[in-house]
């Protein structure tokens, strides 16, 4: 055979050659650089220099940030406020567990008993709240809870029932909060339980039925033991997002208060950096709360986990 | 499976008691934005002379249209940023193998999981040092990346065919056109869904503004709703009670117009993060 | 012109190595099919030469060119795929037009070009409708059509026909190998079927375990199998392929003796249609009928001889009874032999 080198058409130049070796190995990079770049910018970056910061001193303003060691883990585990965000969060985990991860259950099973139709109209009034945003919520529930000119009082002025002020008394402040957040996320949650429902085999509910079995023995037997990984999933989820998605209405209504009665772990970060300007407590704070972060998500990847093996 | 009868009138007892919580205080706010001044005390839940001089008040105040122009603005870039940096980001992850695939992917699903009060005391310091304070800027770019954005649609595009790519490869596409051309307009409907959910996000959006907004030039509708409670309106929550009613117009008005994308979209939101 | 070299061309995945140096020169115009079971290699070898994968070692060289290095647009080369790869949101004007506008073609020649096109392969009036709305076969030969309109140096075919259903399947093999002829582009097929190779192709190449087992026309493939892979690979109902014990004057296979002139076979191998019935012949098989399958104008006997089973096919409409004794014979001529490594031995037997 005549080697071919000879009766080749002219080589393709360097250039488009080498273009073609190299474009599969640097184009994803190129693809990636501006997205990765901006979240190591704004979320990696500053995790990084809040540990830095939990070890100083400082207000935002001065110069100088003076070292101080672990002074600010101690300060802030000795401060009221931290104290009282502590036993708030746990209040906050503790009510969610009933309130916002127990409660969908049965509304999302029995919605998801029932013909389309209808269970499609349930569904989609409980979701409308997920889509409004919390300052609205907060307002509107601000005014309705209203002691003085809200419609619940006067509604109520007539009967001789008087409505306590709930966002500015310290024993109602935090179930304030929690009764408002619920209406807010029940739907999500709500459709969160109807999604790992859709992912059971409905066969084996026509075979239980031919055995003979009732309504409550499917549940008990079939459903709930299906739905069990969901519903830790949502438990675990609901750790953070419980004292994370309260901030905004914290923020409107209360700010924390009335003394300290509302501020949970989110919200006094927020506090000390913002509030009384010291980083260094806010920073330290912030250091406690992304180590229970991790955790939380450590469980919640192991939740995911089990719910694939049980899918 | 169809229910006993007594277990369906527990189901439907539940579940309308469910509606009728959610559904009656929305009644009751959109009731009273119709009232005059003076029904607002008023024990009935519907005005007896509805009026809309409420929604005029509102919508002839000049700060609340800066704040009406100030969310359109910041919402529209974060949502064009979040669609583009997503699609290019997961485009990359799902059509190419390159080293440090699997860890750099983790870095997207890192971010995921953390919530900006985590990181908001060396952002806040940047924007300032950056002399973004108080400016559009300072409240689009921080946001321009959503991690979920980017994990949802690699899903979907992992999805889509691979010899779709071999063959617009062959036909003589390059990779952006191969994107652009084919990918894309197959992934219609995911980015749709997409889009809605990134919307209503950056519309109801309070923390960051909160932080770094502090006057109008930069303050939106969510914290402008927010100074309203505390100065402007006073008793006037009828005046309040019509602003809240706009404010959540236009993602209720997307919602009921895409709804099935939406639910779905917002549940695997919720699943994955 | 569009001749294909491969020179010792390897691919690895990892350790695995999923071709072993290929060495290959397809003639310009040539139709040349790449044929053997799932996983022996044929697609990944065809799409090196796409250049969709990349070679491990080795050289690809199309048109005269080294194309080793290129990307697969850059390569002159049309590809049809398995499951066609229409692009779904595209009618098919659209789908066929995609490269041609990748080129940057003005509108006008685009038209022109697609037009003449989807006359040859009788898609006019279909040019507006979206690949969903199409048929298996349609689809099919939309993807034909969209490798036509560019006129390519090198056809690559994956595997085109596996999705249609037998009847059409048939058809559209006649209707490739004519098109292929009548436009004299080089063609590289790649197919699991062993049917459509030997009815398309000019040449042959059988892989196995991502090695090469044979290249040749199919009559010489047939005729003349290199190896046992092959034997048994290509042809339907397969050889009869079996262990060959010496015993001194010849062999014993399953129950039935040979004296052969040719020695250290290991293995001897007879295809079904040199059995004949009868006992004149050099290999003669005494057995019981234990299945009798009507192919229509052929029968398909199985023979059990108490120790292993023959195939046997029969002319005609033989009537035989399950459990009759029945002997078919064959001539030494029709014999194939292999030694103990599977190689063929001897080359003076079938013509």
């Amino acid at each position: 055979m005549v080697p071919l080198e000879t009766v080749s058409a002219p080589r393709p130049g360097p250039l488009r050659r080498l273009r073609a070796i190299r474009e599969e190995q640097v184009l994803p990079y190129v693809y990636l650089t501006p997205a990765l770049t901006l979240l190591g910018v704004f979320v990696y970056w500053p995790l990084l220099y809040t540990i830095y910061l939990s070890f100083v001193d400082w207000n935002f303003v001065e110069e100088t940030k003076t070292w101080v060691g672990l002074e600010n883990y101690s300060g802030i585990y000795h401060s009221t406020l931290f104290q009282d965000a502590a036993w708030n969060s746990l209040i906050y985990i503790a009510a969610s567990i009933p309130l916002k991860v127990l409660l969908p259950i049965p509304i999302a099973v029995f919605i998801w008993t029932m013909p389309r139709r209808i269970g499609d109209f349930y569904k989609t009034v409980v979701f409308l709240p997920t889509l409004l945003s919390f300052v609205v919520v907060a307002l509107a529930f601000s005014w309705l809870l209203n002691p003085i000119m809200g419609f619940v009082a006067e509604v109520g002025r007539p009967y001789g029932f008087r409505l306590p002020p709930i966002f500015t008394n310290a024993d109602l402040a935090i179930w304030g909060i929690l009764g408002l957040s619920t209406w807010k996320v029940i739907g999500f949650n709500t459709l969160l339980y109807l999604a790992g429902l859709a992912a059971i085999n409905r066969d084996y509910i026509e075979a239980m039925e031919i055995d003979g079995a009732g309504d409550w023995a499917i549940f008990r037997h079939l459903v709930w033991p299906l739905l069990t990984p969901t519903t830790f999933f949502v438990a675990i989820a609901t750790v953070i997002l419980s004292l994370n998605q309260v901030f905004t209405p914290i923020d409107v209504l209360t700010q924390g208060g009335p003394s300290n009665s509302t501020t949970n772990f989110f919200y006094m970060v927020y506090q000390y950096a913002f509030v009384t300007f010291n980083v260094g407590f806010g920073s330290a704070g912030t250091v406690m709360l992304f180590a229970l972060l991790i955790i939380v998500t450590f469980l919640k990847a192991k939740a995911i986990e089990k719910r694939v093996h049980y899918q | 499976m169809t229910l006993t009868r007594p277990w369906a009138v527990v189901a439907h007892t539940l579940c309308i008691a469910a509606c009728l919580a959610i559904l009656v205080p929305m009644l009751l706010v959109l009731g009273t934005s119709f009232k005059p001044y003076n029904e607002i005390f008023s024990p009935y839940p519907w005005p007896q002379n509805p009026t809309l001089s409420n929604y005029v008040a509102i919508l002839t105040d000049a700060d609340f249209l800066t704040y009406l122009w100030n969310s359109a603005g910041t919402t529209f870039f974060r949502v064009v940023g979040q669609l583009v940096f997503s699609v290019i980001t997961a485009y990359a992850f799902a059509r190419y193998e390159f080293r440090f695939r699997e860890p750099l992917f983790f870095v997207v699903l890192g971010a995921m999981m953390i919530p900006p009060q985590l990181t908001m005391i060396p952002n806040y310091i940047l924007i300032a040092n950056l002399g973004w304070f108080d400016t559009w800027t300072g409240i689009i770019v921080p946001n321009l990346v959503m991690p979920l954005g980017i994990f949802l649609l690699r899903q979907h595009m992992l999805a889509f065919p691979k010899e779709l790519f071999d063959a617009a490869e062959i036909d003589g596409a390059g990779s952006l056109k191969q994107l652009w051309l084919v990918l894309l307009p197959n992934l219609r409907p995911a980015l749709g869904a997409l889009t809605i959910v990134i919307f209503i996000e950056a519309w109801n959006e309070y923390f960051w503004p909160l932080l770094i907004s502090e006057s109008l030039a930069s303050e939106t509708l969510q914290i402008g709703l927010r100074k309203f409670l505390n100065e402007e309106t006073g008793d006037d929550f009828g005046r309040l009670m019509a602003g809240v009613v706009l404010v959540s117009l236009p993602s209720l008005a997307v919602f009921f117009a895409f709804q099935r994308q939406v639910l779905e979209t917002f549940v695997s939101s919720g699943l994955k993060g | 012109m569009g001749e294909v070299s491969l020179r010792r061309v390897e691919k690895l995945f990892g350790d695995v190595t999923a071709v072993a140096a290929f060495d290959l020169d397809v003639r310009n115009g040539e139709f040349l099919a790449l044929v053997g079971p799932s996983g022996c290699g044929k697609t990944t070898t065809l799409r090196m030469i796409a250049g969709l994968e990349r070679v491990s070692a080795g050289e690809v060289w199309i048109a005269g060119q080294n194309v080793t290095g290129l990307r697969a647009r850059d390569r002159d080369i049309a590809m049809v795929f398995q499951n066609y790869a229409l692009y779904p949101h595209m009618s098919v004007r659209d789908n066929v037009g995609f490269a041609l506008r990748m080129q940057g073609l003005d509108r006008a020649a685009q038209d022109e070009k697609i037009a003449h096109a989807a006359g040859i392969m009788g898609l006019g009036a279909l040019l507006d409708r979206l690949p969903r709305e199409l048929s298996g076969g349609q689809r099919q030969r939309v993807a034909v059509c969209r490798a036509i309109v560019r006129d390519p140096a090198v056809f690559l075919f994956d595997e085109p026909l596996s999705n249609l259903d037998a009847q059409l399947r048939v058809s559209a093999r006649a209707e490739i190998r004519n098109l292929q002829s009548d436009l004299g582009v080089t063609t590289v097929y790649v197919t699991h079927d062993q049917v459509e190779a030997m009815s398309m192709a000019d040449r042959i190449v059988v892989m196995h375990e991502g090695r090469v087992q044979q290249v040749a026309d199919p009559i010489t493939l047939y005729e003349r199998p290199a190896n046992t892979f092959v034997a048994a690979f290509i042809g339907s109902p397969a050889m009869n392929l079996k262990e060959a014990q010496s015993n001194g004057a010849g062999y014993r296979l399953g129950a039935a003796h040979l004296a052969s002139p040719v020695p250290g076979a290991a293995r001897i191998g007879v295809r079904p249609e040199h059995l004949i019935p009868g006992e004149g012949g050099d290999l003669t098989v005494a057995g019981d009928v234990r299945l009798v399958e009507t192919l229509g104008g052929e029968t398909l006997v199985h023979l059990n001889d108490g120790e292993t089973v023959w195939q046997a096919r029969l002319p005609g409409h033989p009537r035989l009874a399950q459990g009759e004794r029945l002997s078919v014979g064959a001539q030494a001529e029709h014999l194939h032999f292999f030694d103990g490594t599977g190689a063929r031995l001897g080359g003076a037997h079938a013509a």
